[in-house]
C-alpha cells in the first residue's frame, strides 16, 4: 500500500537509478501496525506530538503529501544506525524512549495533560527547554536533563533527516540531488553554475523556496 | 586475484584496505612479497552506489562508537569508512598537501609538537601519490608555484563562484583546490576504464563511475596483479605473539567462523580509533602509555549562507574553491592556522548539519529548509594539537564479537577555541561580501587523527618515524593513527604517502 499523494515526478525521472528508485519508492510505503513498532505506545504517542512542533510540514507540503515522520523514525530505529552516539546516552532505541516518555512525564507534571493536549507553541517551547538543559529526571529509565540535551540533537537531526530523504520533501523544495543517472549511465550535471537548471530538475512548489527577507541568524 | 590457504604464513598481512593499507599492499607485492590485506567491510560494486545519502551510510564504519567530551564528535560520515577501499569510498577527495609549517609547529610556535621529520622527506612520496591515483588542480597553485597538476580541475559550481567573489571582496587569494579526481577519461592499469567526473555531487555517496581516486580503482587492482589478496568481511579481533612478544598472526570472524592467518610481519591500517582499540584490546605495543592518546580532528567550522540566486548545491564538485591565506593570519591570536574551502552538498546531510547546528523550529525551521537550493556554504580545515584530554580508550559496552566499544573523548582547547572564533568571524565576512543572507555558523569538527604517535623517543612515542613499533618489531602502523599532529591538510594525502614510506622502511629490512 503507498500513500494517497500522486506519485512525485522525480520518481518517475530517467535520471534516477533502479536502486534509488526503489529506496525512495519503498519510503512512501504506509505505516506498519502498531505491534511492529520499536518505540512502546505511550513514547510513540508522545513523538507524534513532538514532531509537528519542530517541523510543521504543512508549511511545506499539501495535507496528501504529509509524510509520516514518527513512522520513519520509529523504523530507523530497528536497523542500522550511523556508527555513533553520545558517550552519555544509552542505545539509540532505549535513548528515545526514555527520553519520550521522560518528557511524557514532564507535560503530566507540569501540564496535568499528555503532550497531545499541548498547543504547538506550547511544546515549542518545551523543545527550548529540552535544548537549554532544562528538562530531565534522574530516575531508571528516564533521562537527565543533560542527557535530554544531548538527545535533542539526535532528535532533530533524525526528524529533519527523514523530512528530507523523502520523495514529497524533495519534489516540493525543487532538488534534483539524486537524479544523477539511471542504471548504465552516471549523468550528473553539465550546468553547475547560479541560475542554470536543466529541464530535467525539478522546480520547487511550495513558495518558501522563494528568496527571503533578511532574517535573523542564530 | 591470487589467493593463498590459511595454513600458510604470509610474508605481511595488512589489516584494513583504504588509505593506510592499500599503497603499502601494492608497493609490498610489486616487491615479491606475499600480501593479504583483511577488510572488516564488504567488496562494493561502484555501479550499485546510490546517491540517496542514507542508504549510502552503508560506507561508513558502523560498529557503534561511544562520543564523548565538551565537542563531541559526529562519527559515521567525515571519518571511517568499511568497504575495500575504506573511508576514501565515501571521502570528499579533496586533497590539498599539508603545509610544511605545519610539521614543525613547536619549532615555530613552541606548542604542539614537530613530526620527526620535515616536509622535504614526505614531499617524494605526495608527488608519487598525486601522479598514480590522479589528482586535479589549476595550473598555477598561488601558495606553490612549483607544483605541478596532472588534470584540469573540474568546473566550479555555485559555491565555489561564491567564494572567489567573497574572497575578491576581502583581498583574499583563491584558486581551484587541489582533488582527487580525473576530469579526462583514462586506462588505469590494472584496473579497466575510469571515466571523467561528471559534476554529480555525490562523491560523499560513493563514486559510481571511476572519476574519483579511491583504493578500489587504484591501489588495490595494482596489489593484486602483483599477487597479493584481498579478503573482505573479515573483521580482526585478535592479535597472536610469541613469547618473545612478537606477532605471530591474526584471528579474523569472517561468515560467523574465527580464522587464524599467521604473518610474519603485521602492519595496523585500521583508522586512528579502530588501530588504537585493536592494541588497546590485545594489550600490545603500549610501553610508551601512548596508545589511544592525543586524539586529534580537524577544526571544521562552516558558516552557511542563503543567496538570491538559484543555486542547487549538490552540483558539481562540492568543494572546488580554496584559500591557504590563512594558514598564518597576521591577525592570529592562535599557533597554526586553516584552509577554507568552497561547501556545496548533499540535501540530507546539509539538513543534518541545520539540525545540529541551530535550535531553530517551527515555521523558522521549515523556512530555513526550504531555501535549500539557494544555499552555499564555507568550510575550513584548521590544524588541531595533541591534548592529554582527548583520547581512544575502551568503554565497558562490547560489540558483537565481544569486543569493548571505543570511548572517544573530544574537547577543543585554548588554540582550537581561538582558530575557532577567527574563523567564525571571517566565513562570516566573506558571505557578507559575497551578498549571503542568514548567514549560520556551525561548530563542527571532522577527520580523525593520532592515537599511535610517530616520534624517536620510544617513551613518548608508539611507532618509530617509519611507523615501526618500539616494542614489537614486526608490528607496523601506517594510517593517521602516527600523525604527531593533524596539520591542516585533509589527511588521506599524507596518510598514502607515509605507506609508502613505511613500505620501503619494511623493505629495507
Amino acid at each position: 500500500m503507498t500513500t494517497h499523494a500522486a506519485t512525485p515526478k522525480i520518481l518517475q525521472s530517467d535520471r534516477l537509478s533502479s536502486r534509488t528508485r526503489s529506496i525512495l519508492q519503498a519510503r512512501r510505503t504506509a505505516p506498519q501496525t502498531p505491534t511492529e513498532r520499536t518505540l512502546s505506545p505511550a513514547a510513540y504517542d508522545t513523538l507524534t506530538a513532538l514532531v509537528p512542533a519542530l517541523l510543521p510540514q504543512d508549511e511545506l507540503l499539501s495535507p496528501a503529501e504529509v509524510i509520516d515522520l514518527p513512522h520513519a523514525i520509529d523504523r530507523a530505529l530497528t536497523g542500522p544506525r550511523d556508527g555513533w552516539r553520545f558517550a552519555e546516552l544509552p542505545s539509540d532505541a532505549c535513548a528515545w524512549e526514555y527520553a519520550l516518555l521522560t518528557i511524557a512525564e514532564h507535560t503530566h507534571n507540569q501540564f496535568g495533560a499528555s503532550p497531545h493536549a499541548l498547543s504547538l507553541d506550547q511544546l515549542g517551547l518545551l523543545l527550548d527547554s529540552i535544548t537549554a538543559g532544562q528538562i530531565g529526571n534522574e530516575a531508571p529509565q528516564r533521562l537527565t536533563a543533560f542527557q535530554m540535551q544531548r538527545w535533542s540533537s539526535d532528535f532533530r537531526a533524525d526528524v529533519i533527516e527523514a523530512f528530507l530523504a523523502h520523495p514529497h520533501a524533495q519534489q516540493a523544495l525543487g532538488i534534483s540531488a539524486y537524479l544523477n543517472g539511471d542504471d548504465d549511465t552516471l549523468t550528473g550535471f553539465h550546468n553547475v553554475t547560479p541560475d542554470t537548471a536543466e529541464a530535467f530538475e525539478p522546480i520547487a512548489s511550495t513558495p518558501l523556496t522563494a528568496p527571503q527577507p533578511q532574517e535573523r541568524s542564530s | 586475484m591470487k589467493t593463498y590457504p590459511v595454513t600458510e604464513t604470509a610474508d605481511v598481512v595488512i589489516i584494513g584496505s583504504g588509505a593506510g593499507g592499500a599503497p603499502l599492499a601494492a608497493r609490498l607485492a610489486q616487491a615479491g612479497k606475499r600480501v593479504i590485506v583483511l577488510e572488516a567491510g564488504p567488496h562494493f560494486n561502484a555501479s550499485d552506489y546510490t546517491p540517496d545519502e542514507i542508504e549510502a551510510r552503508e560506507l561508513y564504519w558502523l560498529n557503534e562508537r561511544l562520543s564523548g567530551g565538551i565537542n563531541p564528535q559526529a562519527f559515521g560520515g567525515n571519518n571511517s569508512g568499511t568497504g575495500v577501499g575504506g573511508s576514501l569510498l565515501h571521502y570528499g577527495a579533496f586533497m590539498p598537501r599539508p603545509d610544511p609549517r605545519d610539521m614543525m609547529l613547536h619549532t615555530e610556535t613552541g606548542m604542539s609538537v614537530d613530526w620527526p621529520f620535515q616536509y622535504n622527506e614526505l614531499l617524494p612520496y605526495i608527488e608519487k601519490v598525486e601522479a598514480f591515483i590522479g589528482v586535479s588542480g589549476p595550473k598555477h597553485y598561488p601558495w606553490d608555484p612549483t607544483r605541478h597538476y596532472h588534470y584540469a580541475p573540474p568546473p566550479a559550481n555555485s559555491a565555489a563562484l561564491k567564494m572567489r567573489e567573497g574572497c575578491d571582496a576581502l583581498g583574499i587569494r583563491h584558486a581551484d583546490g587541489p582533488t582527487a579526481l580525473i576530469t579526462h577519461t583514462i586506462d588505469q592499469p590494472h584496473f579497466g576504464t575510469r571515466e571523467a567526473c561528471v559534476n554529480c555531487g555525490a562523491c560523499h555517496q560513493g563514486c559510481r563511475n571511476g572519476a574519483k581516486s579511491t583504493p578500489d580503482n587504484t591501489w588495490l587492482p595494482l596489489a593484486v596483479a602483483h599477487g597479493a589478496e584481498i579478503r573482505a568481511d573479515c573483521v580482526v579481533h585478535t592479535l597472536e605473539t610469541d613469547q618473545r612478544g612478537h606477532i605471530t598472526g591474526v584471528v579474523y570472524r569472517h561468515k560467523g567462523r574465527d580464522i587464524r592467518q599467521n604473518c610474519d610481519q603485521l602492519v595496523l591500517s585500521a583508522g586512528a580509533v579502530e588501530t588504537a582499540r585493536l592494541l588497546l584490546h590485545n594489550g600490545l605495543a603500549n610501553r610508551s602509555g601512548q596508545v589511544g592518546e592525543n586524539y586529534m580532528t580537524h577544526i571544521s567550522t562552516q558558516a552557511w549562507g542563503v543567496f538570491d540566486e538559484d543555486l542547487r548545491p549538490n552540483r558539481g564538485y562540492p568543494s572546488l574553491t580554496i584559500t591557504e591565506d590563512m594558514m598564518r593570519p597576521k591577525d592570529a591570536d592562535f599557533a597554526g592556522g586553516y584552509l577554507i574551502q568552497s561547501l556545496g552538498m548533499m540535501p540530507v546531510t546539509w539538513g543534518s548539519l541545520v539540525a545540529r547546528g541551530t535550535p531553530r523550529r517551527g515555521p523558522e525551521l521549515a523556512r530555513t529548509l526550504a531555501q535549500y537550493n539557494r544555499s552555499a556554504g564555507l568550510g575550513i580545515h584548521g590544524d588541531c594539537m595533541p591534548n592529554p584530554n582527548n583520547r581512544v580508550v575502551l568503554s565497558d559496552e562490547k560489540d558483537a564479537l565481544g569486543i569493548p566499544k571505543p570511548l572517544i573523548t573530544h574537547s577543543y582547547g585554548p588554540n582550537e577555541l581561538a582558530m575557532h572564533a577567527h574563523a567564525s568571524k571571517l566565513l562570516t565576512s566573506l558571505w557578507q561580501a559575497a551578498g549571503a543572507k542568514d548567514i549560520r555558523i556551525l561548530d563542527r569538527a571532522a577527520h580523525m587523527i593520532g592515537t599511535a604517535r610517530m616520534g624517536t623517543n620510544a617513551d613518548q612515542a608508539v611507532v618509530s618515524p617509519y611507523g615501526q613499533s618500539f616494542d614489537i618489531p614486526n608490528l607496523w602502523i601506517s594510517d593517521h593513527s602516527t600523525f604527531p599532529s593533524a596539520t591542516a591538510a585533509n589527511p588521506a594525502l599524507a596518510i598514502m604517502a607515509l605507506s609508502l614510506r613505511t613500505a620501503e622502511a619494511m623493505l629495507r629490512q
